[in-house]
């Protein structure tokens, strides 16, 4: 009875600190996720309150055509519909301090790598809503386009704000903010469903490549450590077969 | 759907695919290097201070040259750039000019490789000048593709409807 009895207090101490150790894990991994989920930049908005959007070729909102006018006032459209491209857009203001940075990046020439067939726009809120000097003062001579009403299209919510529109569907396929190129970068690469971006390795490189095109490596490396077609080395326990030179 | 483009007593509806720019550059001395990045303007009595208007179906970016140089560059089979670029009023009534009113109909015809004002392989080009409301304009259109000028020429047609030209910078 007494062995049964310690036997009982045993089992139940060594459950008692099971569950504790679960407990534990399990505070720890949602700590974890918290600290992700608070720390990424980017909010990419699958529905939106307002403006449902869907990301990675999902059904998006309508993106449109762009009207404005330039920093001397000169005025402009820009095509984002109906064209071959992507467009990302860069909604910017003079006065937050998170879009200084693109600012001085754009203004110094550095811009992002988004691939080939996207296109950058910059724009900012027109002579209405902005102070002109200082915009030249931040744009340093970059394109930018001015026009609240493109603010009002795209129910942009603040600054910074970036929107990837396809040009082929017209649709947005992907938007949000960001503190950085980089994060910019996944929201294109998101947008595109395009690794590429992201990973700096280009898409052909991530192919394999055909297996002609394998041989002809391999046959160039062999040729170049002095094995030529025929070599016995290349057959080995069996006969080589005949080589016919040309 | 079309978009409206504006400004400087000139307007045109931009269809869908296509984008405008109308520049008025600042007043340069010619000798400076700003003056040669439009150079075409330099020395056949262009004023540099009069607007140009830019179309094409392909991006148009900030640095474009009077007459296309930069985008016409970029320009595929399937892509056109259409440039209305005004003289100053000193050439209103000289022969140049003496046509009177913007062409609304181009044909296919009026396309050469002669025509360009820089000599892109596959490239043809439409010049033509005119007064319009007291003001002197050369309409200078590049299509991509020599071959395909005729499917070109009806999107071209519908902008060159669209445009109106009021008798000042400032209407």
């Amino acid at each position: 009875m007494v062995i049964l009895l310690i036997l009982a207090v045993v089992i139940l101490i060594v459950a008692t600190v099971f569950v504790s150790a679960l407990t534990a894990s399990f505070t720890s991994l949602e700590a974890r996720v918290d600290r992700l989920s608070t720390a990424t930049p980017i909010e990419l908005r699958r529905s939106g309150t307002s403006v449902p959007t869907g990301v990675g070729g999902a059904t998006g909102r309508p993106g449109h055509d762009l009207a404005g006018h330039d920093l001397d006032g000169n005025p402009l459209t820009a095509a984002v519909i109906g064209v071959e491209h992507f467009t990302l857009l860069a909604f910017l203001s003079s006065g937050c301090s998170t879009c200084g940075r693109f600012w001085k990046q754009l203004g110094a020439g550095d811009l992002p790598d988004l691939g080939a067939d996207t296109r950058l726009i910059v724009l900012a809120k027109g002579a209405d809503a902005e102070s002109m000097t200082a915009l030249r003062s931040v744009a340093s001579g970059r394109d930018v386009l001015l026009s609240t009403q493109a603010w009002l299209d795209y129910e942009v919510p603040g600054t910074p704000f970036f929107i990837l529109v396809d040009g082929r569907s017209g649709a947005v396929r992907g938007e949000g903010t960001a503190m950085g190129w980089d994060e910019v970068r996944n929201l294109v690469a998101l947008g595109r469903g395009d690794a590429s971006i992201v990973t700096g390795i280009s898409t052909a490189a991530m192919k394999p490549t055909s297996d002609a095109e394998r041989e002809a490596v391999i046959d160039q490396l062999l040729m170049d450590a002095g094995v030529f077609p025929g070599d016995p080395s290349l057959y080995p326990g069996t006969t080589p077969p005949e080589v016919i030179s040309p | 759907m079309s978009t409206t483009l504006s400004g400087y007593g000139i307007s045109a509806s931009i269809p869908k695919g296509f984008e405008g720019r109308i520049t008025r550059l600042d007043p340069v001395d010619p000798l400076s290097s700003h003056a040669h990045a439009v150079g075409s303007s330099i020395g056949i009595g262009i004023e540099t201070t009069q607007p140009f208007i830019h179309i094409a179906n392909v991006p148009l970016t900030q640095t474009r040259e009077t007459f296309g140089g930069s985008v016409v560059d970029t320009l595929n089979a399937n892509h056109v750039f259409l440039a209305l670029i005004e003289y100053g009023p000193e050439c209103v009534g000289t022969n140049l000019f003496s046509r009177l009113g913007l062409p609304r109909s181009i044909s296919p015809q009026s396309f050469s490789r002669s025509r360009l004002q820089r000599i892109v392989p596959g490239q043809s080009g439409h010049q033509s000048f005119f007064t319009h409301n007291g003001r002197a304009f050369c309409l200078y259109i590049v299509a991509g593709s020599y071959a395909r000028v005729g499917s070109m020429v009806h999107h071209v047609n519908r902008i060159l409807r669209s445009i109106s030209i009021s008798s000042s910078l400032h209407p």
